[in-house]
């Protein structure tokens, strides 16, 4: 199967349209400032030990432990493309269920599927809804999958360059 | 004409919630809920839930701008948080 070189700038596209959304918005709701559960400090503490970020850590680990906007955005680009604009809302809902089951105010979480719903319903025009879908995987996968010291480094430089830890 | 229905929902949410009191202030490390969060998500999810499953109409909207601002003022007791990391 041949990839078109359309289709692979969309999806780069929105994948940097997905990182920005969901590390502004967690970085803002406060993720990289205190663990949530006591998961996500066990993860930001090894990190730490690792030779990573504390605060970074702290962010990896509340998303790993409570659906914040990472989830939310992925979660909006699914309902997206299955149901539209409404099924951006119920997202937005379901999130929110689940942020406040895992012990989180649910701020991060509803605002990041709501602001990723609003940012793919404007750019549907141009970059399909799919591609956001592949877009929040490859986006997720930079900070939780490729190299988690280097990652949570990068967290905790925007989480002290907005001023926010 | 459908999203009306909409931004309805959300009005009559906003008006029942501030007459029951809901506090305007929002407090983003707290589990209370307040006038606008998470009454506008509830209200706006529940419409589209209700959009898809049935048809909106009058009654469905005013039902939903009601149910919203209680289940925010109660979303406390319904999903409780631990104070923990604090």
């Amino acid at each position: 199967m041949e990839v078109s070189w359309v289709e692979l700038i969309k999806l780069l596209i929105s994948t940097g349209v997905c990182w920005t959304n969901f590390v502004l918005i967690d970085t803002y709701f406060g993720l990289p400032r205190k663990p949530g559960v006591l998961g996500a400090e066990v993860i930001g503490k090894t990190l730490e030990k690792m030779g990573g970020d504390l605060n970074g850590g702290y962010f990896m680990g509340n998303i790993v432990c409570s659906p914040d906007a990472s989830a939310g955005t992925l979660m909006a680009a699914i309902f997206y493309y299955l149901l539209g604009f409404k099924g951006g809302l119920i997202a937005t809902l379901l999130v929110y269920i689940g942020n406040r089951l895992c012990n989180d105010p649910g701020y991060a979480g509803t605002f990041g599927t709501f602001s990723a719903t609003v940012i793919i319903h404007l750019l549907s025009g141009f970059i399909e809804p799919r591609y956001f879908i592949g877009g929040m995987i490859m986006a997720i996968f930079t900070i939780q999958g490729l190299y988690h010291v280097g990652a949570s480094k990068v967290l905790g430089y925007i989480g002290r360059k907005l001023g926010m830890i | 004409m459908l999203y009306l229905y909409y931004i309805l929902s959300v009005v009559i949410s906003l008006v029942v919630g501030f007459i029951i009191g809901l506090p305007v202030e929002i407090d983003v490390n707290s589990f209370k809920g307040n006038l606008f969060f998470p009454t506008v998500f509830v209200a706006l999810g529940l419409t589209a839930v209700i959009d898809i499953l049935f048809n909106l109409n009058l009654v469905f909207t005013l039902l939903v701008g009601i149910f919203s601002p209680l289940f925010s003022k109660y979303v406390d007791l319904i999903f409780p948080g631990v104070s923990y990391g604090g």
